[in-house]
């Protein structure tokens, strides 16, 4: 027995020192890190846009992130940040686009298109077309208006090719009217908002609109007059695909703020502004209050906002409730719309989101 | 045992520590002498459990020996002469106890055999009831701590548990990690208990069968040698 007992006392003593060496205490659960967004309470003016961007970056970085937009084609990045090499698409320097075109004049450095987009997208279209002769901006200012100017650079351009003499003059028509054709809405209609005085918002929508007849347009003669003279270019006209950046994120600036999956619009109105705007028109709705079943009129509106937030045409109204009543009620609605017309509190860079709002009036919900 | 050992870690880790040690000396009082039986529950079943497989191994080998011995056609009385001197076991101790009780008769110098066989039996039979006694003695041990540890290490938890709840209704914090170190230190109970009840109840069973099969093989052993000596006394008479 002594044996057993000494035996077995020597073994619970092994095992429980065992037991505290190897499982000493529990392994702390692993939390997975959820790519929590930041969030401040900045007042609605401020954007409330998320970015692209590192989620460790500072976070006084996000009102600049909505003015700078991401549609910059200067930095050849799908994300500011300073990773050091971290490509995803190939570069693509030139397409059969009017791209081809510039690099004749600086051959050697493929990049340039981009290159005098980079340093910022407004200034430097003023500041070429400017540079450029002079003949050029009196044509880009009177563009807006008429749907009718991008024709009219290709007019120019087709018999001004051969001539190398003019060739000087002509490919800086291309890049001035490019930018504005190339980066996508913000632009425009930032344009629009500092000149008002002739850019209507029903032309900018026209304008962008355009965009693309022109460019399919002028690649079409561009080509035509290239095949024959630029032998060396057969590259870049065989390359159909559009010009790329590549997909370099090397940067020296420091990632800017943001989610660091690319997912999300880029640009949303936040539900604080559309419950702004809905109470910006409640409070301007007479409704019929005292008739009967005045609670169920639901009026749904189209509206159409300038970007100065005035409303640019009568609210046509998509659905109203049946009866002489139900047409009280939706006129009564759109004339509130216009009465309370200028909704400056709308943010100009959101422009396209709340460019048109389908509205829903209905009593049981906005009183 | 390691009270030292003890101490020197309680003094090394401060604070929630969730090891053996410190669940242990985290635990309720209650908890902790539930703990603490069941620790020398599981040593003591374990001492008993070496010491009978030794024993059970010692007498299949003797037994086995044994009736080698036997069965060789040795003769009857060498074999006693040897075995006599030394305490036997099993066979061997039932075999002694039968031919002594057999000499004695011879020696008295009775002619009549009459009841010899009935004693030789019941000798036999007394040496096999003792012989089984001693295999299975302490085995109890193990079937109640087989059934009850769960039971004990049941009772700690709940009593840990009992006063984990009653320290959250003090701390008016139902945070989980309030709540947590306490269960976690309750459950080591059960997980004590459980660690106690499980080896003893396996063990139990083995022996439990091993010496059923033992004391079957004593048995027949008996029955054979018995025989033997009532054709001895048939023939002598």
């Amino acid at each position: 027995m002594r044996l057993g007992l000494t035996s077995s006392v020597i073994g619970h003593v092994l095992l429980l020192t065992w037991g505290l060496v190897t499982l000493p205490s529990a392994e702390p659960f692993e939390a997975v890190e959820v790519d929590a967004l930041p969030v401040d309470l900045v007042p609605i003016s401020d954007v409330t846009e998320i970015a692209e961007g590192k989620k460790t970056a500072p976070k006084a970085d996000t009102a600049s992130q909505g003015k700078a937009k991401p549609q910059l084609p200067a930095p050849q990045s799908q994300r500011v940040g300073n990773a050091p090499n971290d490509q995803k698409a190939p570069l693509t320097e030139k397409t059969t686009d009017t791209a081809a075109a510039p690099t004749k004049e600086a051959a050697p450095p493929p990049p340039p298109p981009p290159a005098p987009k980079a340093p910022q997208p407004k200034p430097p279209t003023p500041d070429t077309a400017k540079a450029e002769p002079a003949p050029e901006t009196p044509k880009a200012e009177p563009a807006p208006p008429a749907p009718a100017v991008p024709p009219k650079v290709e007019v120019a351009e087709l018999p001004a090719e051969p001539d190398k003499a003019a060739e000087e003059a002509k490919p800086a028509p291309v890049p001035a009217v490019k930018p504005k054709a190339r980066p996508k809405p913000p632009e425009p209609v930032q344009t629009a908002s500092i000149d008002p005085q002739q850019a209507l918002p029903t032309e900018t929508p026209r304008k962008t609109e355009t965009k693309k007849p022109t460019q399919s347009k002028a690649t079409k003669p561009t080509e035509k007059a290239e095949d024959t003279f630029n032998p060396e270019d057969i590259s870049a006209l065989l390359n159909k695909v559009d010009p790329s950046g590549g997909g370099s994120k090397a940067s020296t600036e420091e990632a800017s703020l943001g989610s660091e999956r690319e997912v999300g619009p880029v640009a949303q109105m936040s539900q604080s502004e559309i419950a702004a705007l809905q109470a910006a028109v409640a409070a301007c709705w007479n409704y019929p209050a005292g008739a009967d079943g005045a609670e169920s009129l639901i009026v749904r509106l189209r509206i159409v906002f300038n970007p100065d937030g005035s409303v640019s045409d009568l609210p046509s109204i998509i659905e109203q409730p049946s009866g002489p009543l139900g047409m009280v009620a939706a006129e009564g609605a759109a004339r509130a719309v216009l009465r309370c017309s200028p909704y400056t509190f709308l943010p100009p860079e959101k422009y396209e989101e709340w460019k048109v709002v389908n509205f829903r009036f209905s009593p049981s919900d906005m009183f | 045992m390691n009270a030292a050992d003890l101490t020197q870690t309680a003094l090394a880790a401060p604070g929630p520590d969730l090891s053996l040690i410190g669940m242990f000396l985290q635990a309720h009082i209650v908890v902790k002498l539930v703990m603490i039986g069941l620790l020398a529950a599981s040593i003591w079943c374990w001492a008993i459990i070496i010491d009978k497989s030794i024993s059970f191994t010692r007498a299949r080998k003797s037994m086995d020996r044994f009736e080698k011995i036997f069965w060789s056609g040795q003769s009857l009385e060498e074999l006693y002469r040897s075995l006599v001197s030394r305490p036997n076991q099993g066979l061997a101790a039932v075999f002694v106890a039968a031919m002594r009780e057999w000499k004695r008769s011879h020696e008295a110098g009775r002619t009549s055999f009459l009841g010899l066989t009935d004693r030789i039996e019941k000798v036999i039979e007394v040496t096999i009831t003792r012989e089984m006694e001693r295999l299975e003695a302490r085995l109890l041990v193990l079937a109640t701590v087989g059934s009850a540890g769960p039971f004990i290490g049941l009772f700690g938890t709940v009593w840990g548990i009992m006063t984990s709840f009653q320290a959250i209704a003090a701390s008016k914090n139902t945070n989980l990690a309030v709540v947590a170190p306490g269960i976690a230190e309750a459950l080591f109970a059960t997980a004590l208990g459980l660690a106690a009840a499980i080896p003893a109840v396996l063990a139990y069973n083995k022996f439990t069968s091993d010496a059923g099969r033992i004391g079957s093989r004593m048995d027949s052993f008996a029955d054979e040698f018995s025989a033997i000596l009532s054709r001895q006394i048939d023939d002598r008479s």
